[in-house]
C-alpha cells in the first residue's frame, strides 16, 4: 500500500470523510471498470461501484495495510458483483455502445471502429455467459494484469483454484466463440 | 505429456507461468500433436483479444464520485476517538501529500459523458451530514421564477424521510447528528421534454438525492444554457450539505448564463458560509446583471 493511501485511510478513520473522497477519486476508475466487466451493464456497474466503496468505508477499520489497497478494494468490488449477479435472475444485456465511450485514444477508420465495436460486443456477450467465479478470475487477470497470487489473495481462493478457473474460463469462452454466428473472431473449437 | 495436461500447460504458458522443462515438454508435445497445436493457436488468439479488450479503460459515469460520497455522507461517521493506529509497514518514507482539489474535481467530472444510474430506487435514508442546512435550503426553480427559494414547511418533507429519520434517531441515540435536511422538491425542474429531468425530480421527491444529482447532471448536459439546470443541481448538493460543490455549480452557471438569480443564490450561500466579502461582490454583480431580484431581497 502506498504511504498516501495509508494516510488517507487513517485520516478517514479519524473522522475526515473528505479523505475517503480522495481514495474514491483515485480508485473510482479501477473499481468501475471491474464492476463493468463483471456486470456488462453501465447502470449496474455504477451501482456496484457505489456499493463497493460503501462496503469499503464501513469496513475500513478492519483493513490490514500490509496488503495493497487495490487488492482490498478489488476484493470488495468482486464480492459485491458476485453477490449481485447471483441474486439476478436475468442478466442485463451488455451495453452495445460502450466502445464509443472507451478511452482508446486511437484514431481509427470507420471500418476499424466497427470491427472493434463488434469484437467488444461479442466478447462482452460471451463473458456474460460465464459463471461468476470464472468471470471474476478472468477479469482480474486481464483487466488488471494480476498475477495468480494477487488473484488468489483478492478472492481468498487457493492458487490452484485460480489456475483451474482461468483454464476453464478460457475453454468456455473458446467454445462459446466458436459457436457464435457472427464468426467475428474466427474461432474453431478444437 | 497427455493432451489433457497440454491444455492446462497452454493456459499457464499464456500467463507466462510455464518455464524450464515443463515448457519444453509442452512444445515437444505440440510439435507432435496437431490437435494441441490448433488448441495453442486458438488459445493464443483468444488471449490476445482478451488482453486488448479487457485492458481498455472505460470512463465512469458523470457524477459517480459525487454519488458515492453522497452515500458515504449518509453513513455513520468515524469518530476520532474510535480511530486506532493501523499496522505500519517498516521502511516507509514520507512524501508530501498533494493539496486536495475535490470541489473542482467533483463538479468538473459531472460535465463529461451522459452515464446514468439504474432506475431502481433504494429506500430513502436521511442525510446526517453535519453541514446540512437547518433553515433555508435552495429550492430548484423553474425557468422564469424569480422568487426567493422558500423555506420548506414540514408538509413538504417526504413521509418516508420522516420514518427513516425516526428510525435513525432511535438507532443512533448516542450519536450527535444534525436534523435531516428538509429540501423543497423541485416542483418546476427543467421541463424540456428531458427524461433525465423527470427522473431526477422523481428521485428528489423520494429523497434519493444521490441519484437525483446524477440525473440533474445529465439534465445540465442537455441544457447547459438554462439557469434552472444549475439551480437544481446546486440545490441538490446543498441538501446533502455539500456547500463547496454547490458553490462551484452556481459559479459555473453564472459563467455560462450570467443569470442574476443564480448570483443571488450564490451570494446567500457565501453569506451563510461566512464569506462576506465574496457575498457582497456577488450581490453587487447580481445588481448589475438585473436589479429586480436584488431589490426583492431587500439588499
Amino acid at each position: 500500500m502506498t504511504n498516501e493511501d495509508l494516510h488517507l485511510v487513517e485520516r478517514t478513520l479519524r473522522g475526515e470523510r473528505e479523505a475517503f473522497g480522495h481514495l474514491v477519486k483515485k480508485y473510482e476508475g479501477l473499481v468501475y471498470n471491474l464492476t463493468y466487466r463483471m456486470t456488462g451493464s453501465r447502470e449496474e456497474a455504477a451501482d456496484m461501484a457505489q456499493e463497493a466503496f460503501l462496503r469499503a468505508y464501513r469496513s475500513l477499520a478492519s483493513y490490514n495495510p500490509e496488503y495493497k489497497f487495490t487488492t482490498w478494494i478489488c476484493k470488495i468490488a468482486s464480492h459485491a458483483c458476485i453477490d449481485h449477479l447471483r441474486r439476478q435472475r436475468t442478466r442485463s444485456m451488455p451495453d452495445e455502445d460502450l466502445d464509443r465511450l472507451a478511452d482508446g485514444g486511437e484514431s481509427l477508420s470507420a471500418h476499424e471502429e466497427y470491427e472493434r465495436a463488434e469484437t467488444g460486443r461479442v466478447i462482452r456477450e460471451a463473458l456474460a455467459t460465464l459463471p461468476e467465479k470464472y468471470r471474476t478470475v478472468l477479469v482480474l487477470r486481464y483487466m488488471e494484469d494480476m498475477t495468480y497470487e494477487d488473484i488468489a489473495e483478492t478472492l481468498d481462493i487457493p492458487l490452484g483454484t485460480v489456475k483451474t478457473h482461468l483454464r476453464r474460463a478460457r475453454l468456455l469462452l473458446q467454445e462459446k466463440l466458436s459457436l457464435s454466428e457472427e464468426g467475428v473472431l474466427g474461432f474453431e473449437m478444437c | 505429456m497427455k493432451c489433457v495436461d497440454a491444455v492446462a500447460a497452454i493456459s499457464m504458458m499464456l500467463d507466462g507461468r510455464l518455464a524450464g522443462s515443463d515448457r519444453e515438454e509442452l512444445l515437444s508435445h505440440i510439435a507432435a500433436c496437431q490437435a494441441c497445436g490448433a488448441r495453442l493457436e486458438s488459445a493464443s488468439r483468444l488471449h490476445a483479444i482478451l488482453s486488448r479488450e479487457l485492458s481498455r479503460r472505460v470512463s465512469p459515469p458523470a457524477g459517480l464520485q459525487a454519488s458515492i460520497m453522497a452515500a458515504v455522507a449518509r453513513e455513520k461517521g468515524y469518530a476520532p476517538a474510535a480511530a486506532k493506529p493501523l499496522l505500519r509497514m517498516p521502511h516507509l518514507w514520507l512524501r508530501p501529500l498533494a493539496t486536495a482539489a475535490a470541489v473542482a474535481g467533483l463538479i468538473a467530472f459531472g460535465w463529461m459523458s451522459n452515464e446514468h444510474f439504474s432506475d431502481r430506487q433504494t429506500a430513502p435514508v436521511p442525510s446526517t451530514v453535519a453541514r446540512a442546512p437547518e433553515k433555508e435550503s435552495a429550492r430548484p426553480l423553474g425557468n422564469h421564477e424569480t422568487a426567493v427559494p422558500a423555506m420548506p414547511s414540514a408538509g413538504t418533507f417526504p413521509a418516508q424521510q420522516k420514518k427513516a429519520a425516526a428510525a435513525v434517531k432511535s438507532d443512533t441515540a448516542n450519536v450527535v447528528s444534525p436534523k435531516p435536511p428538509q429540501p423543497t422538491p423541485p416542483g418546476n425542474a427543467v421541463k424540456a421534454g428531458d427524461r433525465s429531468s423527470a427522473v431526477a425530480e422523481n428521485y428528489w421527491q423520494n429523497g434519493d438525492y444521490a441519484r437525483a444529482i446524477a440525473y440533474f447532471h445529465r439534465t445540465l448536459d442537455s441544457n447547459p444554457g438554462n439557469p434552472a439546470s444549475y439551480r437544481n443541481l446546486a440545490a441538490a448538493y446543498q441538501s446533502l450539505g455539500m456547500m463547496a460543490e454547490s458553490i462551484v455549480v452556481y459559479n459555473m452557471g453564472i459563467r455560462q448564463t450570467g443569470d442574476a438569480q443564480l448570483m443571488v443564490e450564490l451570494g446567500k450561500i457565501q453569506e451563510k458560509e461566512g464569506d462576506m466579502d465574496n457575498a457582497v461582490e456577488t450581490y453587487a454583480n447580481a445588481t448589475l446583471a438585473d436589479p429586480s431580484p436584488y431589490i426583492e431581497q431587500g439588499g
